[in-house]
């Protein structure tokens, strides 16, 4: 089986753009939770979140004058595509320039849109079709017809950013969009992983990308998992005694796969090697986690065996770490169980106490800080930690960043559904 | 003989109906599932899978409660091609973390679920009141119903009603959501990853603002009449409902339990055209599609005369079918017999590929290729061996699928009687 290293990476956050930004942010303890001001949230719907951040297209469109010629006027697109046009630069990969690239395969994480966007301009048409019981398709067909006649602003491009990246870059070789709720970046870092360490593909464009609407504003406070603590400078708390719920978050996190003969081929810096990969599901239940963590147990047990990597090795667990309850208690236990003695040794911290959980997208971008901490030697603490939980007994890296040495980092990421994921990076030798 | 990758177990829900005896019975009488009449109206010109009950299917009847079309059709599919494979709970608990479930899931739902809690806050002049969307609109939603938005909410629904515990994935990869995850369970247990992947496609309801955004890119025809795969005459494609769910394990494990092999799954490939918006030749187009189905054939060391029939993409939206057909012609000449699914069930997108995985399965099983259903101005009609009117019995061994996807995404898989 192939080695399979990284080469690029790519990303935007709540802090702003660039990977430097994000890590510098983080290891000032930063908070990027405000409050919510692209959308009408009203009443009880939670009104924090880390945003997406603004940024100067235009710098970049200059710098660059084909850079975006197949992205489409939407910030969120054009956002998502920045992280990964920073992370093929990192990587010195321009595949518009390359003869083929059937062996490139593109696996960015993200969720359509849709038509979200136009409630306002559809929902008198919505309501106009309602029945007593039921709704009046035909009614809300004929409402629409007329729409459609020139007035674009009614219709949104539902394409993926895989589809657009692939366009803008010419890229030919294969597309996976998966879709794992809050795990989908380690799965698609996974399965890009498993495609190149077998030989389908030499390189991949994986990651995650998120941005918020009214749809996942209303859904995640109807289900009750998100804080209800209106203050973004406190809300969110992962593994604190006081924490209830977590915030919401955006942002893509890109990073460029390719086998290890291909970077050296290439002659790339290599940032890190991907060792291993778990993925095993719950079979419990739709949202909340099986208390005993038996499944996430398993996923870093199996991680970890892939890349033959003892707990005693690892340096640094980069958490799922929430600020859910239930969250950070099942996987503080799984970590026991995998860890044992070694668990009160290792440091974990929450790259989401400063940026929220920007659900697809955050697998992807904590990915991102565990090869920083690994080229870096320092591990970003835990916002918000403040009281201990009698039950939440590890190292959470309150305060301060921490200076470390180590070769090999976890990367935890569990979603509703069940998911479980792990992904094992290490440095490169 | 060697232990093949194979399907052993389908479960299809389309506007055929829900089980593999109605859907043979309109294969072999040539007969669409597709209503036929009034145009231009919405209901009348959807593929609409026929009444059923869920609860027959998915034993959590709480869960219905939230549950969208899309979980419904996938959770019912998953549980008819269990039953299908004689697969039990007991078979699967006995190794729970090496049984996979790799779902297409698709998302045509536009914005009626959000509506629910929308219309009630609608004022007088059309527009919303967000303060009462915040106080009670957004209540008007179940507490759960997030997780009907989320597309791997189906899988995770599988996973828990069968207690598979192993890799879990959902694909969104639009139309070819279906065939990519059969291909992509093909490879997962070529490499050990998983003993038996649960794997298809399911799509949701089809919405009318889905449906007008195709018709914003010309994709769709008004009437069902006017949508003819590979036929120069056809106007577009025709949504239908659906959902189609396998059980992808090793030869040995399926026979294991006495169930049928419907075929064996000998290669996959999976390319994406980044220039289609801009291709207006179909040449250029079908270079795309021919390197995708040979790289497939490449794989299944299957030799281009060794395929007997093709079952194709074409949906009806003419580029498409125009390049598919010439493709088809440069690689294949006019050897192979070409059938489609979609005269039948119309464009089930996410469902669309296994769709047609489950139409050539049924057709090596049971030794017959069903027709396409008209004959008009078909595309390199001279050139190429389409199957009209009449179905003809045949004993093919060698199944050629094709996806290809409006948005440029393009997928081929082999299959082998066994």
């Amino acid at each position: 089986m192939k080695r399979v290293v990284v080469t690029g990476m790519g990303a935007v956050t709540p802090f702003g753009f660039g990977v430097d930004t994000l890590w510098e942010s983080l290891l000032k303890s930063k908070n990027g939770i405000t409050k919510i001001s692209h959308l009408n949230l009203k009443g009880d719907i939670i009104k924090i979140a880390g945003c997406l951040p603004e940024i100067d297209f235009e710098k970049y469109a200059k710098e660059d004058s084909s850079l975006f010629s197949y992205i489409p006027e939407d910030d969120s697109i054009k956002s998502f595509f920045m992280a990964v046009y920073e992370a093929l630069n990192q990587a010195g990969i321009d595949p518009r320039k390359m003869d083929s690239t059937d062996r490139i395969a593109v696996c960015i994480a993200d969720r359509k849109m849709g038509l979200i966007n136009y409630i306002d301009q559809y929902a008198p048409f919505l309501k106009a079709s309602k029945l007593e019981k039921g709704f009046d398709n035909d009614k809300y067909y004929e409402l629409l017809k007329p729409l459609r006649l020139g007035k674009d602003t009614y219709f949104d491009d539902p394409d993926s950013i895989n589809h657009f990246v692939s366009r803008n870059y010419n890229i030919t070789g294969p597309q996976l969009s998966i879709a794992t709720a809050c795990a989908s970046g380690n799965n698609s870092i996974g399965e890009a992983f498993f495609k190149i360490q077998h030989g389908y593909v030499d390189a991949a464009i994986v990651g995650g990308a998120y941005n918020l609407d009214i749809n996942s504003m209303i859904g995640f406070t109807r289900i009750g998992a998100l804080t209800a603590n209106p203050d973004p400078e406190t809300a969110c708390r992962p593994f604190d005694k006081n924490r209830d719920g977590f915030v919401m978050g955006s942002g893509c996190g890109a990073l460029i796969l390719e086998s290890l003969e291909s970077a050296i081929k290439r002659e790339a810096n290599i940032i890190g090697e991907i060792l291993g990969y778990g993925y095993l599901s719950d079979a419990y239940r739709s949202t909340d986690p099986d208390p005993e963590a038996k499944i996430a147990t398993a996923t870093i047990d199996s991680c970890l065996k892939m890349a033959k990597v003892s707990p005693a090795e690892v340096g640094y667990i980069n958490a799922h770490g929430t600020s859910t309850k239930m969250n950070d208690l099942t996987e503080t236990n799984a970590i026991k169980n995998v860890f044992k003695d070694d668990a009160y040794r290792v440091p974990i911290s929450s790259t989401k106490s400063m940026i929220g959980h920007s659900i697809m997208a955050a697998a992807a971008i904590e990915s991102i800080v565990c090869l920083k901490t690994i080229n870096e030697g320092v591990i970003h603490p835990t916002r918000n930690w403040r009281e201990r939980d009698p039950e939440l007994d590890l190292d959470y890296v309150p305060d301060q960043p921490r200076e470390v040495k180590l070769d090999y980092v976890l990367s935890n990421s569990f979603g509703f559904g069940g998911q479980n994921t792990s992904i094992l990076f290490g440095k490169f030798k | 003989m060697e232990n093949g990758i194979v399907i052993s177990g389908i479960g299809i829900l389309s506007p055929l109906g829900i089980s593999i005896d109605e859907h043979l019975t309109f294969l072999k009488d040539g007969k669409s599932g597709l209503k036929t009449g009034s145009t231009d109206c919405f209901s009348q010109n959807i593929g609409t899978v026929p009444v059923f009950n869920p609860g027959n299917y998915i034993e959590n009847k709480k869960s219905l409660k939230f549950f969208s079309q899309q979980n419904k059709l996938g959770c019912s599919a998953a549980e008819i091609a269990k039953r299908d494979a004689k697969l039990t709970v007991e078979d699967i608990k006995a190794e729970s973390m090496e049984n996979a479930l790799i779902i297409g899931a698709g998302l045509t739902y536009g914005l009626r679920p959000i509506g629910e809690a929308i219309i009630p806050c609608v004022d007088e002049n059309g527009d919303i009141d967000y303060d009462k969307l915040g106080s009670d609109g957004y209540r008007m939603l179940q507490p759960l119903w997030i997780l009907s938005r989320l597309p791997n909410t189906t899988a995770g629904q599988i996973s828990i009603q069968n207690l598979i515990k192993g890799l879990n994935y959902s694909i969104v990869n639009g139309a070819n959501s279906g065939i990519v995850s059969v291909g992509e369970s093909f490879l997962a247990v070529k490499h050990g990853r998983a003993v038996r992947v649960i794997c298809g496609g399911t799509e949701d309801e089809i919405s009318p603002d889905f449906l007008c955004r195709l018709r914003e890119d010309s994709l769709v025809a008004d009437s069902i009449e006017d949508s003819k795969p590979f036929s120069s005459e056809s106007k577009g494609f025709i949504c239908g409902e659906g959902a189609c769910i396998f059980v992808v394990e090793s030869k040995n494990k399926a026979e294991e339990r006495g169930a049928t092999v419907y075929g064996e799954i000998l290669g996959y490939c999976n390319y994406y055209i980044p220039d289609l918006k801009e291709l207006d030749n179909s040449a250029d187009i079908a270079k795309h599609l021919a390197k995708c189905m040979r790289k497939t054939m490449e794989m299944a060391s299957v030799e281009s005369n060794e395929i007997d029939f093709i079952q194709a993409s074409a949906c009806g939206y003419q580029k498409m079918d125009l390049a598919e057909a010439t493709a088809i012609r440069d690689v294949f000449g006019k050897k192979p017999y070409i059938t489609s699914a979609q005269p039948y069930t119309g464009n089930t997108f996410a469902s669309s590929g296994a769709v047609s995985v489950a139409f050539a399965c049924m057709e090596l099983q049971d030794s017959f290729i069903a027709p396409i259903l008209y004959t008009n101005n078909l595309f390199l009609d001279d050139e190429l061996n389409y199957v009209k009117n009449q179905m003809i019995e045949n004993d093919s061994k060698v199944c050629l699928i094709n996806s290809f996807s409006y948005l440029g995404e393009i997928c081929s898989l082999i299959i082998r009687k066994r």
